[in-house]
């Protein structure tokens, strides 16, 4: 598969020249590949957000390129503004920026900035509103009404409704319940199979990021701890906990194990699969073969 | 990306004029005021620009910080000057004449001290309360002062706590304003180029969500003050209780005593006096 962002030795310094100069990204080079999820993890002050700012042009780096599909996008600085609409940016909390008087039409307004014709603009709402989960009648209601889950599948609407072949979302589900995160998530999954997007997502939640995504790239302190498939990130937990980050109680626990001897085979991050892979090794064991080893695990 | 915003001209340090009660320079501001009106010769200006050199040195702030305060106020000094040239009436024979001008001798003096008088005022004002109070501190100074009129029924404490929360809730909501654009520049947003138009539409795709941020922000807060029973000023006893020592009254002594020095200087007659 061929890669569609590319960064190329980013560094990115704040207000340099002062005395709050800081550095936060420090020489990263990483690229996302094409139809893939790609999680970016990192504790606060890590540089994520930083990074998704360069990512559609919010910032300029300090040095380095980006490029999205093989082309600088600051080649011609004036026209950064047709970046943002292939590479779309859902902040944080993105329900604080809905303001028009229908959801109908603060779905419309990227759209509108994109200066489509109108029936292509009525489409696009329709669809997108389709592919978050809103109803017909909820388009026509003040964002102001909706609840809080709904808001936030409003605000990610109006992002996706520009059709951006690279969608990335800072902290999609913080503060939802575990039913609005599953509708966020589920939006973005619609939206990826519908049209073949690339999806960054920014999170501090393991357990979210172990089931959906397909990479991993570990933040630390503006640099790249860690960059693969999320399988082999979670496999090797100290790469996390060295990133000064939570893994899962559940992949700590068989980490743990593993230390003192017995491995579960696969890198577990739910408690049903470590149940399963704990399972596996019993029924191991009253076959008859090996068991626990000659190891002398004892727990 | 919201750099660390510093409210107003405060610059941090731990001089002696820092360390003076916030109450005591409000009122050597006064003093201080008065002082720069009461010169009236060369020589009590020469006092009060010493003066003026000494609170520079005394606060620790660099002069190339305190000249930027005056740099604001350019013009003001020139029109003062411009306006004290032409239109002093002097006695005598004009130096220059043309049109409805009249350029006297004492009009030059007279520019020169007035535009003086407000250069010290700035400087000397700036640094008793700008650079070395932090404005919470000047809340809580003018709080105290006012307190008095509490006592006739005016809600000084209400007042006092209106002030704060407006100082605490500007970074807050110049945050907000700040992610709010981004998110609305994500959406392709233009609000540095374009049609003036277009720009000013594109504002309301701010401000709207700015306006509803900051009702919720003084929703959210008005509960959390609700719970921790907040009822107003009423034996309300406060966490930074304000102190006047010993070395506040050798300050104010000072600066009675350098007043007072331009008043008898005042009678030194050289040059111009007015």
């Amino acid at each position: 598969m061929s890669d569609i962002i590319t960064l190329e030795n980013i560094t990115y310094v704040y207000s340099p020249g002062t005395p709050y100069e800081k550095k936060a990204l420090d020489n990263i080079s990483v690229s996302f590949e094409k139809g893939t999820v790609t999680g970016i993890i990192g504790h606060t002050g890590s540089g994520k957000s930083t990074l998704v700012r360069l990512l559609n042009g919010l910032e300029r780096p300090s040095s380095g390129r980006v490029l999205l599909d093989g082309e600088d996008i600051w080649l011609k600085p004036k026209s950064i503004g047709k970046i943002r609409f292939r590479v779309g940016l859902v902040m944080q909390y993105p329900e604080y920026q809905l303001f028009e008087e229908t959801v109908r039409k603060d779905i419309a307004f990227g759209p509108k900035n994109m200066k489509l014709p109108e029936d292509e603009i009525e489409r696009r709402v329709r669809e997108t509103a389709k592919t978050v989960g809103l109803s017909e009648e909820v388009l026509d209601m003040a964002p102001f009404d909706l609840s809080g889950g709904r808001k936030r599948r409003a605000a990610i609407a109006g992002v996706m409704a520009m059709t951006p072949e690279v969608l990335i979302l800072d902290e999609p589900a913080a503060g939802l319940d575990p039913e609005g995160r599953k509708k966020v998530f589920d939006a973005i999954s619609a939206y990826k199979e519908e049209h073949g997007a690339t999806v960054i997502i920014v999170s501090h939640s393991m357990e979210d990021m172990a089931e959906r995504c397909d990479r991993l790239c570990i933040l630390n302190n503006g640099r790249i701890a860690a960059y693969g498939n999320s399988g082999d990130i979670f496999g090797d937990p100290s790469v996390l906990i060295g990133a000064g980050l939570d893994v899962p109680e559940i992949t700590a626990v068989a980490y743990k194990l593993s230390e003192r001897g017995l491995k579960l085979g696969k890198a577990v991050f739910t408690v049903s699969d470590a149940a399963e892979a704990v399972a596996e090794i019993l029924k191991g064991r009253k076959a008859g073969s090996d068991g626990m080893g000659k190891g002398g695990f004892t727990l | 990306m919201s750099r660390s915003i510093t409210l107003g001209q405060y610059y941090p340090a731990s001089s002696v004029l820092h360390r003076a009660d916030g109450r005591m320079k409000l009122i050597l501001t006064v003093v201080f005021m008065v002082m720069c009106f009461l010169c009236k010769s060369l020589a009590s200006f020469a006092l009060l620009l010493l003066f003026t050199l000494g609170l520079v040195f005394a606060s620790t702030v660099p002069l190339k910080i305190v000249l930027k305060s005056v740099r604001m106020i350019i013009f003001i000094l020139i029109f003062t000057f411009v306006l004290n040239i032409f239109f002093t009436p002097g006695t005598g024979e004009p130096l220059l004449a043309f049109w409805i001008f009249r350029v006297y001798k004492d009009g030059i003096w007279k520019a020169f001290f007035m535009s003086f008088r407000v250069f010290c005022l700035v400087i000397g004002t700036g640094l008793l309360i700008s650079y070395t109070t932090s404005p919470v501190d000047i809340t809580h100074s003018i709080e105290s002062l006012l307190m008095p009129l509490s006592k006739i029924g005016i809600p000084v404490h209400s007042f006092a706590m209106m002030m704060f929360i407006a100082l605490r809730f500007i970074p807050t909501l110049s945050d907000d304003a700040e992610k709010i654009m981004t998110a609305q520049r994500s959406r392709g947003v233009d609000f540095s180029s374009g049609p003036l138009m277009g720009r000013i539409r594109s504002l309301v795709s701010v401000l709207i969500p700015l306006f509803v941020s900051s009702f919720r922000r003084a929703d959210e807060l008005a509960v959390a003050m609700e719970c921790r029973c907040y009822h107003g000023g009423e034996g309300k006893t406060s966490l930074h209780v304000m102190k006047v020592r010993f070395s506040d009254f050798v300050i104010l002594f000072v600066f009675l005593a350098v007043a007072a020095g331009t008043v008898l200087l005042n009678g030194i007659k050289f040059g111009y006096s007015m």
